[in-house]
């Protein structure tokens, strides 16, 4: 079979595929799932895509080939590949829109789980349903006259189940709505419930795919029926103020009368909260959402739920569940359709959760051929190694810093965030790129990653990271008897407030950095590995795509490996909860996979406390270990 | 049979740093002390070269110690008070290859003593003595860099050590040093890769190799001496395999760490006699940092670096 070559513009994904293959599948396995709402059958025209150039064969024109000279529309689902292609993915045939800032990389191998007829079944769906009325010859009850409709339109043999209040809307519905009806169902794993009964053509049932972060909360709007997210948002978990890391808020809880209550309903509002904005961007209603799927780490899922996580913070730092039960969202509180399905991503251990398990399946780490390495630099980091044979995983305690927590200049990427700053000390003078060319108002995770760098190239700090007292410009100065530099004077900020980094961030950015740094270090050393086996690396968590890897590898914070095998993968967790949301398929491979993943507790490493100090300086201590740099 | 003994290359060896400057260097020492160059771990002189045997000093105070126990006060007689006195008498009667002048008394919480006095104190040591000297600090960040810089100006020249640098606190130390030609100690709390950061910072500063010698705050026997231990043999091993940036001597301080174990002094007959405990626990210490490959060690009591000084020459 011919080999071919196509790259998918406006993101330049190159995949290489053989002659035959659909445009809509070759998509897929670039890791940018189209829309297709019809799934393959070239009825419903969603998966439109131009063809700038290349030669294609139509299936619907009785499978002529033809060469394309000027651009022209297809439909991905009835158009093969029969040589190279430049194909142009328009913004409103994609699944996921790339809206960076809160979401992140899908793996071809995550993409392949929406691939029609790889789905299995999403979270929760509402399906049309027309059932013969009862006669004399006919006279089965209405319930399993509807569990057989449901049987026969798409569930087979599986169990159904539904409650008592359901139940009780059966008789009168079915007769009201004469038999022809959409059902509502949700998928509990071992049961799909049926949660409601309604007029057919009802209107979309919604999905939300939620990653519950120890300090920003991101959520995302999605079509379960088509897959397609309507809409993104993000915000600050308001359990910050309880504390900024998980260990510091399951003391808080232990030690305040109804703590443990307060924390859920902190993280509730601003669930709920994200869900308002939601719901107003789109013009939904709550009643649309019938399924959430949650990524967060096992003490946020926990705290989430209202479970006691004392047992997480004292070894041997016990999860009280690694992959909660289905639950109804009414029990949370959450605004939603009060019966929708609330699921989470397994936790693999108390410091290790569904985040990564979601990183885990949406990088496509658990089918890799070779050494693959995921760094999620969180509050929490978490390191995972494997391949498709093997993975290990460990975590450390980063804390907030490049998440903009603790940094007074710090904040998540939203537009007014600097991602890029350079500093000219012969000009005495800053220049930024701001989110959305936005007035500047703070640093966001790359903002900072790149500041430390330019400050260290201009010698305005030391590579222990000191700011150095008598640097010749007046941005260097002292407040309240610590030394700070002023990054952009008032009149430039959007705040009309000096833009200052102070030296305990800078401290805090240097033991986060060193803390990612110190993880990946030992449990390479505890495997026996060297960093230059690594094939691949993806950067989940705090950054966004833009992020200049050789600015990450010149402050420490990444391991020296050339530029082209790392891949900075945003908010993977999200992702994973995306995919679950959609696919049963992700849903137990996720699960099966959080069961294979090893588990390396740090705090028994000797090596790891001095891996930590050794890595707080900028890049390292030991510049053998930056080949690169030297 | 013959048994062949195991040899081991080393592919690097410890930096060779000079303290004090006689007239030909510009300085008025009458002699002078090297430090470093091995090319073995300590005492194996079959597997490499070692020109340098370890270095003695003797630590003087410039505020008159209060509460020393009487075995350790009474070889010094009357000059406890008097820095000069007591430099020179640690020179001429006990034999030190060079003095280390502590400036407690400029601590804030001490006497608070002010630059130009500590600076005054330096110039009478310096006079009372031809062997090179360590001017050491008392240990407050703010303080020593308003000290450190005029008392190194008063012995511009005289190649003298400068102590601390510390990785938070060691550009003021640093620019003095150069400035007045002496040489700098970077202090580490025990950790391998501080000790690391910190002469990296003070060559990125413009110190050269040769200008810098290592100090880890260690401790003394029984109180978890063997970690010390280890930091500092891994040290010379990171010197021997090319480590530069860890290839500095090492100082080891003695005096002070062995008498604050409360063996040195404490009435316990059953620990056998309170006038020999102190002076070998002393001793013991400083043979253990000698074995573990520290350069220079520093006593408080001549008794105990008599004991090291026959120790050295038996095992050498």
């Amino acid at each position: 079979m011919k080999q071919v070559r196509v790259v998918f513009e406006p993101d330049g994904v190159v995949v290489e595929g053989q002659a035959g293959e659909l445009l809509l599948d070759l998509a897929l396995t670039a890791g940018l799932p189209l829309l297709s709402e019809c799934g393959g059958q070239g009825t419903c025209g969603s998966c439109r895509v131009q063809v700038q150039s290349g030669r294609v064969r139509f299936l619907n024109r009785s499978g002529l080939e033809e060469q394309i000279t000027t651009p022209q529309e297809v439909l991905a689902c009835q158009t093969a590949a029969a040589g190279d292609l430049v194909v142009h993915v328009p913004p409103e045939t994609r699944l996921c829109p790339p809206d960076e800032r809160i979401t992140g990389y899908m793996g071809p191998e995550a993409a392949a789980f929406l691939r029609p007829g790889r789905t299995g079944f999403p979270l929760g769906e509402r399906i049309q349903v027309q059932l013969s009325p009862p006669s004399f010859d006919d006279p089965t009850p209405d319930w399993e006259r509807l569990l057989e409709g449901l049987r026969q339109a798409r569930y087979g043999r599986r169990n159904i189940t539904a409650n008592l209040d359901v139940l009780r809307e059966i008789p009168p519905q079915l007769r009201a709505l004469d038999f022809s009806v959409s059902a509502t169902l949700v998928d509990e794993g071992c049961h799909h419930r049926l949660i409601a009964l309604g007029q057919p053509e009802q209107e979309e049932a919604l999905g939300l795919a939620v990653d519950i972060g120890t300090s920003n909360v991101k959520a995302e709007l999605v079509q379960l029926r088509t897959g397609r997210v309507l809409a993104g948002a993000s915000q600050l978990n308001a359990q910050v103020r309880y504390g900024e890391d998980v260990i510091s808020r399951i003391i808080w809880a232990q030690e305040h009368e109804g703590g443990a209550d307060e924390l859920q309903d902190a993280v509730t509002s601003t669930v709920n909260s994200l869900i308002e904005e939601l719901l107003q961007e789109t013009g939904a209603s709550q009643h649309q959402i019938i399924a959430v799927s949650c990524a967060g780490n096992a003490t946020m899922i926990s705290l989430r739920l209202g479970i006691p996580a004392d047992a997480i913070r004292r070894a041997p730092h016990i999860a009280p569940l690694g992959l909660p039960p289905v639950i109804s969202a009414g029990l949370l509180g959450l605004q939603v359709h009060p019966q929708a399905a609330v699921s989470c991503l397994p936790a693999i251990n108390g410091y290790v959760g569904g985040d990564i398990t979601g990183g885990i399946l949406a990088t496509g780490l658990f089918e890799a051929d070779s050494l693959t390495l995921l760094i999620d630099v969180g509050t929490n980091g978490e390191i995972v190694i494997g391949s498709k044979d093997w993975m290990v995983c460990c975590s450390c305690s980063a804390g907030p810093a490049f998440e903009g927590v603790g940094i007074e200049c710090g904040l998540p990427a939203r537009p007014g965030a600097i991602e890029s700053l350079a500093y000219d000390p012969d000009q005495d003078r800053t220049t930024v790129r701001t989110i959305g060319d936005e007035p500047p108002v703070g640093l966001c995770g790359n903002g900072l990653v790149e500041t430390l760098a330019s400050l260290l190239d201009a010698g305005v700090i030391d590579r222990a990271g000191n700011l150095v007292p008598d640097f010749p410009s007046p941005r260097m100065r002292e407040a309240n008897g610590e030394p700070q530099f002023v990054l952009l004077w008032k009149e430039d900020t959007a705040t009309a407030k000096d833009l200052v980094l102070r030296q305990g961030e800078i401290d805090n950015l240097l033991r986060a950095k060193a803390a990612v740094f110190a993880a990946v270090s030992t449990l390479l050393e505890e495997l026996g590995l060297d960093i230059a086996q690594i094939d691949r690396l993806y950067l989940a968590g705090a950054f966004g795509s833009h992020l200049d890897v050789r600015t990450a590898v010149e402050i420490g914070l990444l391991p020296d490996l050339p530029a082209e095998r790392v891949t900075v993968a945003g908010n993977t967790a999200l992702v994973g909860a995306y995919i679950t949301l959609l696919s049963s398929e992700a849903r137990e491979q996720v699960s099966r996979l959080a069961r294979a993943t090893t588990y390396v507790d740090l705090s028994t490493s000797s090596h790891f406390m001095e891996e930590f100090v050794a890595a707080q300086m900028l890049p390292h201590t030991d510049l053998e270990r930056f080949p690169s740099i030297v | 049979m013959e048994l062949e003994l195991p040899i081991e290359q080393w592919s690097d060896s410890v930096s060779t740093v000079v303290l004090g400057a006689t007239s030909e260097d510009g300085g008025t020492r009458t002699s002078t002390v090297t430090l470093g160059g091995a090319a073995t771990l300590p005492f194996l002189d079959f597997e490499g070269e070692a020109p340098n045997p370890p270095v003695l000093a003797m630590e003087v105070l410039d505020t008159e110690p209060d509460g020393w126990p009487e075995p350790l006060a009474a070889p010094f007689g009357d000059v406890l008070g008097d820095p000069a006195a007591w430099a020179a008498k640690c020179v001429e009667e006990f034999d030190a290859d060079l003095i280390c002048l502590k400036l407690i008394g400029a601590d804030p919480l001490r006497r608070d003593a002010s630059p130009d006095e500590c600076a005054e104190t330096v110039r009478k040591v310096l006079d009372a003595i031809g062997v090179p000297l360590i001017i050491w600090g008392c240990g407050d960040y703010d303080k020593d860099n308003e000290v450190i810089p005029v008392c190194s100006q008063v012995a511009a020249g005289e190649r003298c050590l400068l102590g601390t640098a510390r990785e938070d606190n060691y550009r003021t130390i640093a620019a003095s040093a150069l400035a007045d030609g002496h040489l700098v100690i970077g202090e580490s709390p025990l950790d391998i890769s501080i000790q690391k950061q910190v002469n990296i910072l003070l060559t990125e500063q413009g110190v050269p190799e040769d200008r810098i010698v290592m100090y880890q705050v260690t401790g003394a026997v029984g109180y978890g001496v063997e970690y010390a231990y280890s930091i500092l043999e891994r040290t010379r091993l990171a010197a021997l395999t090319g480590d530069t940036m860890l290839g500095m001597p090492m100082v080891s301080i003695v005096g002070s760490e062995a008498w604050k174990a409360k063996e040195a002094w404490m009435e316990e007959p059953a620990w056998g006699s309170l006038e020999r405990r102190g002076i070998l626990w002393e001793a013991a210490t400083a043979e253990l940092f000698l074995l573990a490959g520290t350069d220079m060690v520093i006593f408080w009591h001549p008794e105990a670096l008599k004991h090291t000084r026959w120790l050295v020459k038996d095992l050498s």
